[in-house]
């Protein structure tokens, strides 16, 4: 053997693949952006509101023997005739509105992000898939892919509603009707997934890696799981921490045109909605509250995914 | 011993362009470019055979038909005796006797793989019948071979420099003990003074486990210094083979010449 040690200058010989988090650059971007770390905090003040309602909301607003028809309508704390046990005031029947708020946040966290994780693991195997194979296979994944992105993302979900609806009937459709929507909301979302990581999958099919995996006769489920899936997966996460918040609207919309989850488990959506009825009678708090709270948790988000995208791609 | 190690007759690869919906309907005629035009030549086993030529001549396609990334549309392909186009055994036996070092080491690893692993791969892919503290001792071994230490099995593949990260997709190389390996331009990446220890690496390597090379390059001191044999290709055709000295010292071909000639050698006299 001539050479056996490594000579320092190969090791000066720049080489950085890894991706930006390894760097430490992700945190150190974050540090220095005080309207990110803001967003974050507001995130993870809704995450908790979500996760544990009963713990946060001051009234348990679905226990119907706490309610009081006498607060009915009563205005938020800080105008006249107000009260501190309502700080947002109260609906028709004396619900505090703070806490129906808080409970509704936990419908739309769990749509949004159920309704993402579906359409990220569904974009993320056909976009494999096409990618890899390419051929017929691909032409077909990605052409089903263009019909369906001349669908506005909200008809398909009115459609897959109006279609459980007629299938499930209407007693079945209320206890599935939280399913439901994730499923309507999760069903168009998968193309941009799909196309984002067969692009990448592509170029990576290339790599020498994959190349000398394909000598060694590796079975192809081992090359796209272990070879190729975690070189293509990165912008997936920022487009679906966007898509979240693109899911939360929708679920609102469709809550708002009173196609979403039913009254008895209240999104932001239906709080906006029946909050709506009562706008020209002076009970103004009861739409613009929820309607707030929803324009917060989604300002967040898009915040977030902002960062996330200006910080892991720095070509754009 | 078999006779060649490897062993082409007659072998053509035409590319096509893929024809759309549109070239279908306008009866546009079918395009191709011919990128290997039969070609024929033998590898002595545990000798160097090395092909030169221009970007575009064909080498690389030669590179991915030996291993059999790419199918060959006319003529013979025999690895150790056996053809490779007819039978298509093209299976674990195949796999394990010819193996391939690539040309550019920024993708020949994995980036999100520990070093340990790239060069385990093989054992397991190959069903090499290793126990796991086998496979370790083995990667182990095999670091130290190549030049590296046992304790960069630990290190990811993205922290290396390219010539480190060459010297493992070596290692994973003699991890599937081939006996046959195809490198495509396996030093054209790197800096000279560490194209120098590849290339010495590779030939000790040679010496030690009786591998037959395939040697792809366009540099023809590279070629000068590795091959026992080899074959000049020009647009898809072989125009001249022969021994190395044979080739260097009394070219043939006219290209042959124009390669040689516009070898850039130092000259002393130019420096004041």
């Amino acid at each position: 053997m001539s050479q056996t040690t490594i000579p320092s200058d190969s090791a000066s010989i720049p080489v950085d693949a890894r991706p930006p988090w390894y760097q430490g650059k992700l945190v150190r971007a974050f540090l220095r952006s005080p309207l990110t770390i803001l967003a974050v905090i507001v995130l993870v003040l809704y995450l908790l509101a979500g996760i544990a309602p009963d713990l946060i909301a001051p009234h348990k607003v679905f226990d119907l023997s706490t309610l009081d028809f006498s607060n009915a309508f009563l205005p938020p704390a800080w105008v006249e005739g107000g009260s501190m046990r309502f700080p947002l005031g109260t609906d028709d029947q004396g619900r505090d509105l703070l806490s129906a708020i808080i409970y509704g946040l936990q419908v739309s966290l769990m749509v949004g992000v159920v309704s993402v994780l579906l359409s990220l693991v569904i974009g993320t195997v056909l976009g494999l898939l096409a990618g890899y194979f390419g051929g017929w296979l691909d032409a077909l994944i990605m052409r089903i892919a263009d019909i369906q992105l001349t669908f506005p993302a909200i008809l398909v979900a009115v459609l897959v509603d109006g279609l459980a609806r007629a299938v499930l009937g209407s007693g079945l459709h209320e206890q599935l009707a939280i399913w439901v929507i994730v499923a309507a909301i999760a069903l168009p979302g998968w193309v941009q997934y799909a196309r984002t990581i067969r692009g990448l999958t592509m170029v990576v099919r290339g790599h020498n890696y994959v190349l000398a995996a394909r000598l060694m006769r590796q079975p192809t489920s081992f090359i796209l799981r272990r070879h190729i899936l975690p070189n293509v997966a990165t912008p997936i996460f920022v487009l679906a921490t966007i898509q979240i918040a693109v899911a939360i609207v929708i679920e609102a919309t469709l809550s708002f045109i009173g196609l979403g989850v039913p009254p008895t488990e209240p999104s932001l959506g239906t709080l906006i909605r029946i909050g709506n009825n009562y706008m020209l009678s002076g009970e103004w708090w009861l739409a613009i509250f929820p309607g707030l709270a929803l324009f917060f948790l989604v300002m967040a988000i898009n915040l977030i995914g902002d960062f996330l995208r200006d910080v892991l791609n720095p070509q754009l | 011993m078999t006779a060649t190690a490897i062993s082409l007759r007659g072998v053509s690869k035409t590319f096509y362009k893929r024809r759309s919906l549109v070239d279908v309907v306008r009866r546009t005629p079918v395009s191709g470019v011919t990128a290997v035009n039969g070609v024929s030549f033998d590898v002595k086993p545990g000798k160097t055979f090395a092909l030169v030529g221009e970007s575009g001549s064909g080498k690389s396609t030669i590179a991915q038909l030996v291993v059999g990334l790419q199918q060959a549309d006319a003529g013979d392909l025999l690895i150790k005796d056996q053809s490779m186009l007819s039978g298509r055994t093209v299976g674990l036996d195949m796999a394990r006797t010819i193996q391939m070092v690539f040309q550019d080491p920024y993708t020949s690893l994995n980036p999100r793989w520990q070093v340990g692993a790239v060069i385990s791969e093989p054992c397991r892919a190959l069903r090499l019948g290793l126990s796991e503290p086998e496979i370790r001792d083995r990667v182990a071994d095999l670091l130290t071979k190549v030049g590296l230490h046992p304790s960069d099995a630990g290190r990811s593949a993205h922290e290396l420099s390219g010539g480190q990260r060459q010297r493992i997709a070596i290692a994973r190389m003699l991890a599937a003990q081939a006996e046959i390996v195809v490198c495509d331009e396996p030093t054209s990446a790197l800096d000279v003074s560490v194209q120098a220890q590849i290339l010495n690496l590779m030939r000790d390597l040679q010496d030690e486990f009786g591998l037959t090379y395939l040697f792809i390059s366009h540099n023809m001191s590279v070629v000068r210094f590795m091959a026992d044999d080899v074959g000049v290709m020009k647009q898809g055709r072989l125009v001249e083979q022969g021994p190395a000295e044979q080739v260097f010292s009394a070219p043939a071909d006219p290209y042959t010449r124009a390669l040689l000639a516009a070898v850039p050698r130092p000259e002393p006299e130019a420096v004041h």
